[in-house]
């Protein structure tokens, strides 16, 4: 199931606030979003519930086992990671894998092809930073099964992030505060990212096909599809992250925030502090530092930040343009790092950090390698790109709103006019989110099943 | 003790999981001749529409007793391009044998009426060739939409 599903909006999540609320005790609370997380896990691909079950009991073992084994807690520890990784590479590199090593040795190796498990990537990753903190001794085990079982199927970020550490809800499993003005500062939240996703990021996802698919790519069209591509990608991720922490906040949990406008950044490492926080701060606090972050030789630190971007490349997917992509990004923040770049004036600094990651989106969005060259070659007017057609011209006068629209909402003002509603007009904040609701119910009608983008990751 | 059993616990689990996944095709599992019979009785096929294995051997290079069961009603007249072949099979490896079958017949078809035949061109752009765990199917004409949406409905789980 999908937050941008009218069958959510307005049957699956009414009922379960309604219960949620009358429900009383934690207990009751917690068994009830429990089991209702589960339904819409189950809901798209039934199987892959067991699967998650699994990985639940194992890991809350594995966790008591840490904790009541002191002295063999590194091998359990061991064990976790590797079992989790396991799980997780099975699944989403497999295939892959098998298929690389047929073209490189000219094999044919067969191995079904299984769906992905939605979710896989952020819940594992849930799963070993709870082990891994557990076994640096920054909390005790969680022993109560049903505490951990939400910890990890917590239908709000469950799909799609952020991916929450335990430490952030750790007390809020046992004891979080429900009210009428969390209920509303949650939902209208929530529907702040509804509008985003439904009202921006499936319009941008429409210009951006439009745009590259087009046949022959002329360069303006090329650079509207980039843009486009560039604002789909945030709208729809952070209107996820909106929706996820909106209803956490509804249900009484504070979740951290996952983007802080990243289109503002000055510098590509910049970028990446403001964009999708939960997965970076991961990487960082359980790849990167203790690979020995920063504070080792040039070449050691250059290693590990290739280690770090490749892994976070192959996160994102099992295909070679996630792979470049993430090592595109590994040779931006090593020139950032060693080149003298803080000399260069702030101003051009932001515009080049700008294009540096409409450059990766590029990569990022294409099928292929092969794909990404021919936009690359169309965007700066290479072999035989024409500057403009029709075409491209129809595409700005048809989205040419919106697209103002969308990088007028990327700006922090967005953010200060959002935060001043929430502090002190809340009458205009539930108006506006009741008519957000309103303009992305009437889309909705008439659309068809549009997933987030980062349900396959 | 208690590491051995949830040690354990977690391998076997996963490996029950996965095994389990990799051994369900997600299909009802009929044989073909169970499939055949059922699209004869909704009229979508005839009883005289069998074609030999002979035919399937010289339009796609198959043989028939090499897979555990085998449909084929192939073009009555030099004309005609319908086709509709049904095969099941366990192996993998013989099902991808039979898609690039299917392919090629389609891509030699194609050669046969490019230029001068746009009504068999057309029914052959509308080709279906679809793979499900252990079955290959390939619908060219035979009013290919209300066949297949019927072969799917007996194959898929």
């Amino acid at each position: 199931m999908v937050f941008s599903n009218l069958f959510f909006l307005y049957v699956f999540l009414p009922v379960l606030l309604i219960l949620y609320y009358l429900l009383p005790g934690i207990l009751a609370k917690n068994i009830c979003l429990l089991l209702f997380s589960l339904i819409f896990y189950a809901w798209g691909e039934p199987v892959y519930i067991v699967l998650m079950l699994i990985a639940i009991a194992v890991n809350f073992l594995l966790g008591i086992l840490i904790e009541n084994e002191p002295r063999k807690k590194k091998r359990t520890l061991v064990f976790a990671l590797i079992w989790n990784l396991f799980l997780l590479g099975f699944f989403k590199y497999s295939h892959f894998l098998v298929d690389t090593f047929n073209a490189l040795t000219g094999a044919s190796i067969f191995l079904k092809e299984l769906p992905l498990p939605i979710g896989i990537s952020f819940y594992t990753f849930q799963a070993m930073s709870y082990l891994i903190d557990l076994y640096r001794g920054k909390y005790s085990a969680q022993k109560n099964i049903l505490k951990f079982a939400l910890y990890i199927s917590m239908y709000f970020q469950l799909i799609a992030g952020p991916i929450i550490r335990y430490h952030d809800v750790e007390k809020q499993l046992s004891a979080r505060k429900t009210s009428a003005v969390r209920l509303g500062e949650g939902l209208a939240r929530f529907m702040l990212g509804l509008g985003k996703k439904v009202l921006l990021a499936n319009t941008f996802g429409e210009l951006f096909a439009l745009a590259w698919n087009s046949g022959t790519v002329s360069m303006m069209a090329a650079w509207l599809g980039t843009l486009a591509c560039t604002l789909q990608i945030y709208f729809d991720f952070s209107g996820y992250s909106d929706m996820a922490i909106g209803l956490g906040h509804a249900f009484g949990f504070d979740f951290p925030e996952n983007f802080k406008t990243p289109y503002l950044a000055g510098t590509v490492t910049d970028f990446w502090r403001r964009w999708h926080i939960s997965l970076g701060s991961w990487f960082r606090e359980y790849v990167y530092i203790p690979l020995g972050g920063n504070r080792v030789s040039v070449s050691r630190h250059i290693l590990n930040i290739f280690i770090v971007w490749l892994l976070t490349g192959l996160w994102h997917g099992a295909d070679w343009t996630f792979i470049i992509w993430g090592l595109y990004y590994a040779v931006l923040l090593i020139l950032e790092k060693y080149l003298p770049y803080e000399k260069v004036p702030a101003f051009i600094r932001h515009i080049l950090t700008l294009l540096f990651v409409m450059a990766g989106w590029v990569i990022f969005f294409s099928d292929d390698l092969g794909q990404a060259g021919i936009i690359f070659t169309s965007m700066f007017g290479l072999g035989n790109t024409v500057v403009a057609d029709r075409h491209a011209f129809w595409l700005l006068q048809q989205y040419g709103l919106v697209l103002a629209i969308g990088i007028a909402a990327c700006m922090p003002v967005a953010g200060k006019i959002r935060d001043e509603m929430f502090e002190r007009h809340p009458g205009a904040l539930a108006a506006s989110a009741l008519i957000l609701l309103a303009l992305s119910t009437a889309f909705l009608v008439s659309q068809n099943y549009n997933p987030f983008l980062y349900f396959r990751f | 003790m208690r590491r051995f059993f949830t040690e354990a616990f977690a391998v076997l689990a996963l490996a029950l999981f996965i095994a389990s996944l990799m051994s369900d095709y997600g299909t009802t599992g009929k044989t073909v001749s169970e499939i055949v019979e059922t699209l004869e009785e909704e009229g979508l096929l005839k009883e005289g529409d069998r074609s030999s294995g002979l035919m399937l051997r010289r339009f796609f290079g198959l043989e028939e007793e090499d897979y555990e069961g085998v449909y084929y009603s192939g073009p009555k007249g030099f004309m005609d391009v319908d086709d509709f072949v049904i095969i099941k099979d366990a192996d993998p490896e013989k099902l991808t044998h039979v898609m690039d079958a299917f392919r090629r017949r389609i891509a030699e078809q194609e050669g046969i009426f490019a230029s001068y035949a746009p009504e068999q061109m057309d029914l052959l752009s509308r080709a279906v060739v679809w793979e499900k765990g252990e079955y290959a199917v390939l619908v060219i004409g035979h009013e290919e939409e209300g066949l297949m949406a019927a072969v799917r409905s007996l194959i898929e789980r």
